[in-house]
């Protein structure tokens, strides 16, 4: 079992794929920090041009921000959870000015948490796609599965290991999406800003964000949740991306029809959003990260809880049926 | 090679990497929970003193009554009048006898927090005693959407505004029960914005549509637009936090308030 996933690797390393990965990623980090920074400093020019030359003083509208806040907490009228979120932000906010750090610096750990939040849905799901879609597809294509099959071992045996390769580079694939985004971005910014304090922990009541029990935790705490989330959505989509390279004898067809899951499951969810079936489809379940940044739910009745559960089920039907059908396929090339 | 260095370094790594993102996995459902067993209480403690506020004295006749967020509560005017007091100011000139005002306004506030403030017992008799009820809401419920993405943008449009229409049927129906007498108005919403971004635009003016359409169904609840007064003079009527009015922008408010009402 272990030679034969140690096999698996070694084959997914000879097609380059991940250096394919690689170069995409490094790609799109590079170009979207340049143009983070540049957009951030023509804020900062634009700001110091209107207001006739003077530096751009963001302490000062921080330390207003502040005082308006402690007057807020100092009002009667608000209940006390409201006075405890409130006060969660004035320490974020002394964080910044005792540190000296313009809030809306970009800075490394900013910029990977972002790149993962926009990319969770369609750009990192591709990924996968491209290191998984020829899995089992490709061993059909180019007749090798005949080599494959003619060894003394269950085929369950055979499509395991795969998974378990898989699973072992998807992880890997992981972390190289966070070391990558973090060193590039870095080299932009200058800046690592792990150890800036964040708010999280939002949560829906009925049909309301509630901020009450948010709590204050570091930059660094936070990217690891983030990239926690997005590596189980990444296995999801390489199991479901197995099934597909499984069903599928070719693996441009099998990438094909997975695109087209993913773009017209944003479609889906972006015109049918009134439709509640759309809600147990995987790709509208793939933003986990949303519910940690207390954005708004897509569709009514989704939290954290119900996503996982829901791409869990898809990714064991989906195990299940490829192992069905790779057992019973019949070998005809 | 491969068998001796890369493979069992993959294996490692992966290995390793895996419990990190098991634990890390864990930790966000932990977090996204946290807290969920602890049941909001919509009162709050009652054993809150009245506010310190020296201007006012609660329990006493005051006639004008401010509801609402920042805007109600007076953020950005340097000589920290207010609409209430800049309103009273322009009756004076005509002698009229409105002289007292509350303002329980709160800076941030939401239609739905409202709603809660405008159901707790305490402020129930502020709300008899009033003649004229400024209510000053919206503009959170709607700026909270600068934090969606543009796709969900429209999407979240559209609930925020159905809860805030909702919300604000709720304020009209609570008021009117304890108040069936007083004169309401409500100021409408401008955008600090300028012409960076035309669909906001397009937002305000369906959120100010929206609103009036329910101020139109009360008899005595005037709706003040500001989206006009603001619109060609943001540099004259912002504070320079660029979100609030500075003075003569709750003047100018004011006197919107004060023509329409008489």
């Amino acid at each position: 079992m272990i030679s034969l996933t140690q096999n698996e690797i070694l084959k997914i390393l000879l097609k380059k794929k991940m250096l394919l990965i690689f170069m995409l990623l490094l790609i799109f980090v590079s170009l979207l920090s340049y143009g983070q920074k540049y957009s951030y400093d023509n804020t900062i020019k634009k700001f110091e041009a209107e207001s006739g030359g003077v530096a751009y003083d963001w302490k000062g509208l921080t330390t207003q921000r502040l005082n308006d806040l402690e007057e807020r907490s100092g009002n009667a009228f608000i209940p006390e959870e409201v006075r405890a979120s409130i006060d969660r932000e004035m320490q974020q906010l002394n964080y910044f000015i005792e540190n000296d750090i313009n809030p809306i610096t970009p800075t490394a750990s900013k910029f990977n948490v972002q790149f993962v939040e926009q990319g969770i849905t369609l750009f990192i799901p591709l990924l996968v796609v491209i290191l998984a879609a020829d899995l089992v597809s490709s061993e059909f294509s180019k007749k090798t599965i005949k080599i494959l099959l003619t060894r003394a071992v269950p085929r369950w045996k055979i499509l395991f290991s795969k998974f378990l390769a898989l699973l072992i580079m998807t992880t890997l694939l992981v972390f190289i999406i966070a070391v990558s985004s973090t060193l590039v971005s870095y080299l932009f910014f200058q800046q690592w800003g792990f150890s800036e304090p964040i708010v999280t922990g939002f949560r829906l009541v009925g049909d309301q964000l509630n901020s009450d029990s948010t709590i204050l935790i570091s930059r660094f705490q936070y990217t690891l949740l983030i990239y926690s989330l997005l590596w189980f959505v990444s296995i999801i989509m390489a199991s479901i991306t197995l099934m597909i390279s499984v069903l599928v004898d070719n693996s441009s067809s099998a990438i094909g029809i997975l695109m087209a899951a993913l773009i017209g499951g944003q479609f889906l969810q972006f015109f049918l959003s009134e439709w509640t079936v759309v809600k147990y489809f995987f790709v509208t379940n793939l933003d986990l990260t949303r519910y940690l940044t207390g954005s708004y739910q897509p569709i009514e009745g989704m939290s954290l809880n119900f996503s996982i559960l829901i791409l869990s089920a898809w990714a064991a039907v989906a195990l299940i049926i490829s192992f069905m059908v790779f057992n019973r396929k019949d070998v005809i090339v | 090679m491969y068998k001796k260095v890369i493979w069992p370094l993959l294996l490692f790594i992966s290995m390793a990497l895996a419990v990190v993102f098991i634990y890390g996995f864990i930790a966000s459902v932990a977090v996204s929970k946290s807290g969920q067993s602890a049941p909001i209480d919509p009162q709050p403690e009652s054993s809150i003193n009245s506010p310190a506020d020296s201007d006012f004295i609660l329990g006493d006749a005051s006639e004008i009554l401010i509801l609402g967020d920042s805007i109600g509560f007076g953020v950005g005017d340097e000589e920290n009048l207010g609409i209430g007091k800049r309103y009273l100011n322009l009756m004076a000139e005509k002698e009229e006898d409105l002289k007292t005002i509350t303002n329980i306004s709160v800076p941030s506030y939401e239609s739905s927090e409202l709603v809660q403030l405008i159901k707790n017992a305490e402020n129930k008799a502020s709300i008899a005693k009033a003649r004229l009820i400024i209510i000053s809401i919206g503009g959170n419920d709607l700026n909270r959407l600068d934090y969606e993405d543009s796709v969900s943008l429209t999407l979240a449009f559209k609930e925020a505004l159905g809860i805030y229409k909702e919300n604000l049927a709720i304020i009209t129906q609570e008021i009117r029960a304890i108040n069936p007498g007083a004169q309401l108005a409500l100021i409408g919403l401008y955008n600090p914005y300028g012409k960076e971004d035309p669909e906001k635009n397009n937002f305000v003016l369906e959120w100010n549509y929206e609103t009036s359409l329910i101020t139109d169904s009360d008899v005595a609840f005037a709706y003040v637009p500001t989206y006009e007064l603001f619109k060609y003079h943001l540099n004259d009527y912002l504070s320079p936090d660029e979100f609030h009015p500075n003075s003569s922008g709750y003047q100018i408010i004011a006197e919107e308030l004060h023509r329409i009402l008489n």
